[in-house]
């Protein structure tokens, strides 16, 4: 019996060596983890394309500080005082697979990959097409594919290089920026690889990603870039990108306000839910969105007071406004974008028939578009001053 | 009397036994192959495929009525000849051992894709094989305990994909029934070879503890109906969720989905999700080389099972070795198991015409 443990015992060892022999482990400091990386793209007189894709990596840095005096022997206390910085790693190459290569040669550390929180793909970049880029990002099974997908003005490595103050990186910064983005603007926070997987492939769908500049000193969301396919075709400033997510989104919470001149505005925070109806006649799309507004007056110095009469009177005017800016925007997305940001080619295609070779774009931007406007008070805080 | 009788299966057992012959790895790759041509009512297409184990569990229930206590083996060679009997046993055993393989490499790819990339192929099918070896030789009883737990651990699993409903969209479903029903019928054959397993209950329903009547009916119908249910729902989230294109390109949608739900201390559930649903791969390989080794110790007459293994693990190692990647598996697989199910549909049905003339004959 006693032989059969050693038996057992040496196996399980040998066995143990065997397979933990190929597996690469070692701790975090001696790996680049990367929290983000850019896409940057140059295009050679030649009609060569070279891809420089920078990685943001994590740098773990020790700061001895050393204890005030040293009268007591207790007191020669010497903190170390872990830092987290971070640092650019270039690679520049001709396919996207061989950055890597290139890359590693820039770096000292073994660099994992797949670790991404955020990614910016610079606007040249986005305007050439990201198929490639997520062809090898969805290949590779280790992906985070929560990660977020944004566009950036100019060159993306300017974005990731940018140093924000009280952040390790600049991507840490960004992706805490969009996350938090859904509170304000009707964003959807629908950012993410696994949602631009299913824009990219879905009927009647346009992809949309946020925006990023560096503006006054630091990174800003400022709108919203619109995709045809997985090309970038324009960039929507705040504003339009505002009522496009109000009306392109499952839900979403914005400020919308009532204004008669500086100092007498009416702002309602509300919360908005979409409902879409389709029919064809012919040859003839129409679609009616239904939006349902719902929220709370945070400032009232329009009125006097919000009385019963006030009140409804406010959201008929609400109501009004609402649907000019729809209708405004409705008519710049049909005569000027001429792409269905809306996503209302899923809701045709969802009730007429898939792969009927249909182009959506054009039939949505040809068809009848309505919308309805419900809104509806629900808080008005602790009183007018 | 006692002994031999606590080695016998409990209805609960049996039940999982059957449901573990059939879920295992395919689950994973079981929407992929859908959609390829139903796309959008892939789930339909599922449910229709359920027809093929219907088929095989009414027919399960006519053969323990009129001989409970002799299994398929037997049988085929009193109503068909010796000869011709054996050769049809042999093609029996062919269809679990090509199983048998057919879930080794599956599991291995896997591992090697998401979890374990460092791993040569050889690494991953050594440690199956004799797993498989291990507990196929510990007995049927065995077997059905730890398929119990594992059906336990399935429906646990899927219902954990309810989370990811809230990311996807009920247009990705519609229109309901557009694509037409040739798609589906199509689409229905795919999702009929995932059901592929359910004939094993003609070799394992003598070895049931209680053979009253109904015994059979009841758990071959409750395992159909629990393998169909996971299956559609598991092929429903996939489609609601990513749409039936980026399904159709992924080669393990489900492991795609469970990306998308959220742990706090992982990065996603997925790697909860591999981790446990592993247990269920490695059980059905268990449970095929069980079947296989059955049939073959069988037909050669061979008591004692050990000296099979020595010739087993060898032969199923060479042959795992032969297929190099997932789409080269999914290749030949389309092409084997077709004629498989076929003749499986048609052996069983011919025997059930004997038997049911042999019937009439005596009456």
């Amino acid at each position: 019996m006693k032989i059969k443990k050693i038996v057992i015992i040496f196996l399980v060892a040998l066995i143990g060596y065997v397979y933990a022999d190929k597996l690469k482990v070692s701790p975090v400091e001696e790996l680049n983890v990367s929290s983000g990386y850019g896409v940057d793209i140059n295009k050679e007189l030649s009609g060569n394309v070279q891809y420089s894709i920078p990685f943001t990596v994590y740098e773990f840095k020790k700061k001895v500080r050393l204890g005030t005096g040293g009268t007591t022997k207790k007191a020669a206390s010497s903190k170390a005082v872990g830092e987290q910085s971070s640092n650019i790693i270039e690679a520049k190459a001709n396919s996207i697979g061989q950055t890597r290569e290139d890359r590693q040669l820039n770096s000292s550390k073994s660099i994992i990959i797949g670790t991404q929180k955020i990614s910016v793909i610079s606007e040249e970049a986005a305007s050439y097409g990201i198929l490639n880029l997520i062809n090898i990002i969805f290949s590779n099974a280790k992906t985070n594919d929560r990660g977020i997908f944004t566009i950036g003005k100019g060159k993306a490595e300017d974005i990731l290089n940018f140093k924000v103050e009280g952040y390790a990186s600049s991507a840490d910064y960004i992706d805490g920026m969009i996350r938090n983005a859904i509170d304000y603007n009707f964003i959807s926070g629908e950012y993410t690889l696994l949602d631009v997987y299913v824009a990219l492939d879905s009927e009647g769908k346009n992809l949309v990603l946020p925006y990023l500049e560096i503006k006054d000193k630091s990174i800003t969301f400022t709108g919203m870039a619109l995709f045809k396919g997985d090309k970038m075709i324009y960039v929507l400033p705040m504003e339009e990108s505002k009522v496009m997510n109000m009306l392109r989104g499952k839900k979403g919470k914005g400020v919308l306000t009532l204004q008669e001149g500086p100092e007498k505005y009416i702002n309602y925070d509300a919360m908005v839910k979409k409902k879409v109806k389709c029919n064809r006649r012919e040859e003839k799309y129409e679609f009616t969105i239904e939006l349902d507004f719902q929220g709370d007056i945070k400032d009232n110095t329009l009125y006097k007071d919000i009385k019963k009469e006030n009140e409804s009177e406010f959201e008929k005017l609400m109501e009004k406004k609402i649907e000019k800016m729809c209708n405004d925007f409705l008519y710049k997305m049909k005569n000027v974008y001429k792409i269905d940001c809306l996503n209302l080619g899923m809701y045709a295609a969802a009730k007429y028939g898939r792969e009927t070779g249909v182009d959506w774009n054009e039939k949505v931007c040809n068809s009848d578009i309505k919308v309805i406007v419900k809104v509806k008070i629900d808080k008005m805080g602790r009183g007018q001053y | 009397m006692d002994k031999a009788k606590k080695n016998l299966l409990e209805e609960n057992e049996a039940t999982a036994l059957l449901v573990g012959f059939i879920i295992g790895t395919g689950i994973l790759s079981l929407p992929n192959g859908v959609v390829q041509y139903a796309k959008q009512d892939g789930w339909i297409a599922v449910i229709i495929g359920g027809l093929h184990p219907l088929y095989i569990a009414l027919l399960a229930i006519y053969y323990a009525k009129k001989h409970p206590n002799q299994n398929i083996l037997v049988l085929s060679n009193i109503y068909l000849g010796r000869i011709l009997g054996t050769i049809c046993n042999i093609l029996f055993m062919v269809e679990f051992g090509i199983f048998t393989i057919e879930g080794i490499i599956s599991v291995s790819n896997i591992f090697r894709v998401y979890a374990t990339p460092f791993l040569t192929p050889i690494k991953i099918f050594i440690p199956t094989i004799l797993l498989a070896i291990y507990l196929s030789d510990k007995g049927i009883k065995v077997l059905g305990k730890i398929n119990k737990i594992c059906l336990y651990l399935t429906v646990i699993l899927t219902l954990v994909l309810l989370v990811s409903l809230k990311n996807g969209s009920y247009l990705n479903l519609f229109p309901i029934f557009g694509t037409g029903v040739k798609n589906i019928f199509n689409g229905s054959i795919e999702s009929a070879l995932a059901y592929g397993g359910m004939e094993s209950i003609f070799l394992f329903y003598p070895f049931l503890k209680e053979k009253g009547k109904g015994k059979v009916k009841k758990i071959t119908l409750k395992a159909l109906f629990i393998t169909m249910g996971i299956y559609t729902w598991v092929t429903f989230v996939c489609i609601y969720s990513l749409g039936y294109k980026v399904t159709s390109i992924t080669l393990w949608p489900v492991l795609l989905v469970t990306e998308s739900i959220n742990l706090q201390a992982l990065n996603s559930f997925r790697i909860v999700f591999l981790f446990l649903w592993s247990i269920v791969m490695f059980k059905i390989i268990a449970n095929e080389h069980y079947a296989f080794t059955y049939i073959l110790s069988d037909i050669l007459k061979i008591k004692d099972k050990n000296k099979l293994y020595w010739f087993i693990f060898p032969i199923t190692l060479y042959l795992c070795m032969g297929i190099k990647n997932e789409v080269q598996r999914r290749a030949i697989l389309g092409y084997m198991v077709p004629k498989i199910t076929l003749f499986i549909i048609a052996y069983i049905s011919i025997i059930a015409i004997l038997i049911f003339i042999k019937d009439k004959a005596r009456k």
